[in-house]
């Protein structure tokens, strides 16, 4: 199901379900190939040399380059699909140490509905995309998560390693850092006039 | 979920003022908000002044000048609200309206009769029996069914919670064609900031949404899992 963006109504916050592909009120490149064509065919009608135009396009040879007139950047189409996955189990996860083949981390059980850290792992760096074992620094965030996928009719086990790039400290969260901070110093001293607040 | 859905995602959608170009994915990269595997693994669609759209390893970003949706299409779904939130806290003054968090479901049953009876207990079928049923025979069914919980306050849409907006849970038999018997459901946990000025710009936004995403997301499954529920009768 395509989405119309020029139809949509102003205040829809619904999104468009899933496995919707680029919609069709974007299709620009469709335009501009059609305006290309029919510039070209018009050149040709009346002699215009098109050498001075071909350059690097990707259109093939002997195609004027006029894409760049609408400042559009035309890339190849990569297929990507979406296998069905089942999941089994989700943690979050906070690095403590990292060591030569392994990181070792305290999780928080989401499956379970848990809130704090319950349990301790040692995860090997094999488990995370090369690209992310830079990200690996003690105090960083992740979910780590077990489950089954199907692709192309064959069921496999997999688990996956997700680091997050968690957001800013935002004000509310500030603000309650500081009452959890007051409650305590007011159990340990008895008066929580003395702090200084943090933010 | 005690049924494993089919398709499962996440999305956030925006609805305001932007400026599409900026969301490309170099700048994600130098805020650090697509970095490593994400970023590497970016498949672009189209980056042009009135829309920027690409894919993730996980899922869809889009942006155009009045919408801007980032679509998390594989666990763990939070990514979409960590995406959604830094971009927001690195755009405190963009002019945001409404907001919608979306939980997306396609789950299969067992057969025509387990999803009919998902459909014939939340719309019973006694009253539209001339326009569903033919030789007693069945004819149709529900195509679509829409619950919202909303009040009305100051003339706006609110929901319990005291914000202005909306819950809407939709419900309707799946037309993914790999989910055999499928069913769709979808939750959107809308807010509507118009006609408060201090309350719309990106950095209120991002704290709302980062307030509220665990609640939506627990809340939205609760629906999904009670439909589940309906369907496979335990």
């Amino acid at each position: 199901m395509e989405l119309d963006i020029n139809n949509r109504p102003a205040v829809e916050t619904s999104a468009s379900k899933l496995g919707s592909t680029v919609p069709r009120g974007a299709r620009t490149l469709f335009n501009v190939s059609r305006v290309n064509k029919r510039r070209y065919e018009g050149d040709q009608n009346r002699g215009v040399s098109t050498a001075q135009t071909e350059g690097n396009s990707q259109d093939g040879p002997g195609q004027p380059n006029l894409v760049q007139d609408f400042q559009v950047v035309q890339l190849p189409r990569i297929d990507r699909r979406v296998s069905r996955e089942i999941k089994l189990q989700e943690w979050e996860g906070q690095v403590q140490e990292v060591g030569t083949f392994n990181f070792s981390a305290r999780l928080v059980d989401l499956t379970a509905g848990e809130t704090s850290e319950t349990e301790e792992v040692d995860l090997p760096f094999d488990d995370v995309a090369e690209s992310d074992r830079a990200l690996l620094i003690p105090g960083a965030v992740f979910r780590w998560i077990v489950g089954y996928r199907y692709i192309d009719g064959q069921k496999e086990r997999f688990t996956r390693i997700a680091i997050r790039r968690l957001p800013m400290w935002t004000d509310q969260e500030i603000l309650s850092a500081n009452k959890e901070a007051d409650q305590r110093y007011e159990q340990l001293f008895g008066v929580s006039s003395g702090r200084a607040a943090a933010g | 979920m005690r049924i494993p859905p089919q398709v499962s995602g996440c999305s956030i959608v925006a609805l305001g003022h932007f400026n599409p170009l900026i969301f490309r994915p170099d700048w994600l990269q130098d805020k650090e908000i697509v970095v490593g595997s994400d970023f590497d693994g970016i498949a672009i669609d189209i980056i042009h002044p009135d829309i920027v759209q690409f894919r993730l390893p996980w899922g869809l970003l889009q942006v155009d000048r009045d919408r801007f949706s980032i679509t998390a299409m594989q666990e763990p779904l939070v990514r979409a609200c960590d995406l959604f939130v830094k971009c927001f806290q690195y755009l405190p003054e963009t002019p945001i309206m409404a907001v919608g968090m979306n939980r997306e479901v396609h789950f299969p049953t067992q057969d025509e009769m387990q999803r009919d009876r998902v459909g014939n207990t939340l719309a019973p079928t006694q009253f539209w029996r001339d326009l569903v049923e033919s030789e007693g025979r069945k004819a149709g069914g529900l195509r679509t069914l829409t619950m919202e919980q909303s009040l009305i306050k100051e003339g706006r849409r609110a929901r319990v919670d005291g914000a202005f907006g909306w819950i809407q849970v939709k419900i309707e038999p799946s037309v993914n064609s790999s989910v055999p018997f499928g069913i769709y459901v979808h939750v959107n946990d809308h807010f509507d900031l118009t006609g408060s000025s201090k309350n719309s710009n990106g950095k209120i936004v991002a704290e709302l949404v980062a307030a509220k995403w665990d609640a939506t997301v627990r809340a939205a499954e609760g629906w999904v899992d009670r439909v589940m529920e309906l369907a496979s009768g335990t």
